[in-house]
């Protein structure tokens, strides 16, 4: 019995020595290997079948940043880069003025919510978290029947409208979660030293949070940025986002630019990401 | 004659408990605290010391009663305007400033002072407290004792009428505390502001102030110089929290013109001073020190009552001996001086020994 527990332990050792990385390395794969393969076909020069290796080639990259090529000319796929460049236009447009929006939003909510005792406050709480808990289509739905009743017309502005909606509740939770980190006896004592509300929240409470509040408006610029369920819901004729435009044109089939506009987009959220997470951890 | 400086008056002031009920956290406080007085708020946790300190601070407000600093009512100034800085129990320093920046917040925030008088008042602080060559650390990089010294720089550079502290040296460890103790003192001394102190450890109580006020639920139990509160406690309480006593329910009776405190336990003869307890039930307090061993002759000093009592344990501290014994079932706690080896087999557990005590020190409670 104890002999047999003894192999089983050798071989629970074996594996976790041996195949425990080996776990953490095909994780990764699985994770990455895909828009790596993005990537990778973006540099490639067929242009009948994008799927086919057929030599390296700088091209899409250019014709997205408005040069010809003559690969771009040659492309069997329909003409898009027009609309293409359209709709990312209309996403930086939604994703610079919503973070603007819902990072003020939140982070009065925040302070509101954090520093003061008023009634009903778990309430309120849970209304804020509650757009955060819906399903993305549910809100999709109940935006796209609340702009036609009230009459609005779906455009850029009713996608910046319904993205605050959400993003409010984003950025407030990252943007609370600094400020009860944050000792409340720091903005006491800038009061008991004779600064006043506004001057101890310019010198203490807001250098203090401002990890936070960068931390969750880059989550809600990169959350607009690619958010597709909603936005196909509440978006007009005009103000079709980058993620919706590819999902409409998946089904048609795409010039080989989309995989350069994908890899920009990797890497631009990576940056984005990597600067959120940064301001994040920045201690208190 | 010392002049007043802050004076309460009637203080009161309520909370509403999470389970519904109110809480008196201030229950009609009446105190006068004078120019250059180091005084101390000594009392257990919750007994509202600290809220009597943050209702003199402007962060929390009274419900009825008065606060006058030099004669004007300040109860409606908001906190940044009040002549009165707090050190907090964690400090509270600014984590993104530097030492100098935390220092001199205040200053900054008065536009009056040019720089150069700016820097002289930081660098007299700065000598104060002897950090000089600290100015550009961060909060992070100083040590606690360190921390401690900066947020009281921070505090007094502004000259305020009156420092707050609240349990300022709670979180040093007991050798540090010792030295901030000394270095308090010194910086209440050259600075003359008045200190109002907050702790619940009434060794640094008795050891640092000018008066003590002994606070029990909200009222104040006892104020006095620390001598007075040690030596003459005027209640139970008071005897019981500051410092060690022996408390022992008994019976004061009178029998052929004498008077006795008398329990099932044991019983002596009182002085005539007791003679307004004659059959009342009472609480007979004695410190641990005022026992002593030495025989003396009964007739030197007609004052002198005895126990014959049995040695439960004893503790060796150094300079004493700390001795747990028991008549019957009563226990005792006697601390004795002694000075050499040999005393100290004198006190073997289950030996029988005599206590020897002054009738007219003992203190009764009804």
């Amino acid at each position: 019995m104890s002999k047999f527990y003894q192999n089983m332990k050798k071989l629970f050792n074996f594996l976790k020595n041996k195949f425990l990385p080996f776990h953490v390395i095909i994780f990764f794969m699985f994770i990455y290997i895909p828009l790596l393969v993005v990537i990778f076909l973006s540099f490639n020069s067929n242009v009948i079948n994008m799927m086919i290796w057929d030599g390296f080639t700088f091209d899409w990259y250019k014709s997205i940043f408005g040069f010809n090529t003559q690969l771009d000319e040659d492309a069997v796929y329909l003409e898009s880069t027009d609309q293409l460049l359209n709709a990312l236009k209309n996403s930086i447009i939604i994703s610079t003025t919503t973070t603007i929006i819902s990072t003020f939003i939140g982070t009065c909510l925040a302070l509101a919510m954090v520093r003061y005792k008023f009634r009903f406050k778990a309430f309120y709480n849970a209304l804020v978290y509650l757009p955060m808990i819906i399903p993305d289509i549910v809100l999709g739905i109940s935006l796209l029947i609340y702009f036609v009743t009230v009459g609005v017309k779906l455009s850029i502005y009713s996608i910046i409208i319904g993205h605050c909606t959400f993003l409010c509740s984003y950025v407030f939770i990252v943007v609370s979660s600094r400020l009860a980190g944050m000792n409340d006896e720091l903005e006491k004592a800038s009061n008991d030293l004779g600064g006043n509300e506004i001057y101890t929240f310019r010198k203490i409470t807001f250098p203090l949070i401002f990890p936070g509040i960068m931390g969750g408006a880059l989550l809600s610029f990169i959350i607009s940025m690619d958010d597709l369920v909603i936005t196909y819901f509440i978006a007009g004729v005009d103000s079709t986002t980058l993620p919706v435009f590819i999902y409409g044109i998946m089904r048609r089939g795409i010039k080989p630019e989309i995989n350069a506009i994908a890899s920009l987009m990797i890497i631009f959220s990576l940056i984005v990401a990597a600067l959120g997470i940064y301001y994040r951890s920045k201690k208190l | 004659m010392p002049r007043t400086l802050i004076s309460i008056d009637n203080a009161c002031k309520t909370y509403d408990t999470p389970e519904g009920g109110k809480v008196n956290a201030l229950k009609d406080i009446n105190l006068n605290i004078n120019y250059n007085e180091f005084v101390t708020l000594l009392g257990p946790s919750g007994c509202g010391k600290t809220t009597l300190l943050k209702t003199i601070s402007g962060f929390e407000s009274l419900d009825s009663g008065d606060i006058k600093i030099e004669g004007k009512s300040i109860i409606n100034t908001p906190s940044y305007k009040r002549p009165v800085n707090t050190v907090f129990q964690n400090y509270a320093l600014f984590p993104h400033m530097s030492v100098k920046k935390n220092i001199t917040y205040g200053l900054d925030i008065n536009k009056s002072l040019d720089k150069a008088e700016k820097d002289k008042k930081f660098n007299y602080v700065l000598n104060l407290i002897n950090l000089e060559g600290f100015e550009n650390r961060m909060p992070h990089q100083l040590s606690g004792g360190q921390q401690q010294r900066v947020a009281l720089a921070r505090a007094i550079i502004n000259e305020p009428k009156i420092l707050l502290l609240d349990e300022p040296l709670s979180a040093l460890d007991k050798k540090l505390r010792s030295n901030m103790q000394i270095e308090l003192k010194n910086i209440q001394n050259q600075s003359g502001i008045s200190f109002i102190f907050v702790t619940h450890d009434q060794e640094e109580a008795l050891s640092m102030s000018d008066r003590i006020i002994v606070m029990e639920n909200g009222s104040v139990s006892q104020e006095g110089k620390p001598e007075e509160i040690y030596y003459q406690p005027k209640n139970k309480f008071t005897a019981d929290f500051i410092g060690e006593t022996n408390l022992i329910n008994g019976l004061v009776e009178e029998e052929n013109g004498l008077i006795k405190f008398k329990n099932e336990n044991f019983e002596f003869h009182l002085t005539k001073d007791f003679q307004q307890y004659i059959n009342k039930k009472v609480t007979f307090s004695i410190r641990p020190e005022q026992f002593f061993t030495n025989d003396v002759p009964k007739e030197s000093n007609p004052y002198i009552s005895n126990f014959n009592v049995e040695v439960i344990q004893r503790l060796f501290f150094g300079p004493n001996i700390k001795i747990v014994c028991k008549i019957k079932n009563q226990i005792f706690h006697c601390l004795l001086k002694i000075s050499d080896q040999e005393t100290i087999k004198l006190f073997e557990k289950n030996k029988k020994i005599s206590i020897y005590f002054d009738v007219t020190k003992i203190k009764l409670f009804e």
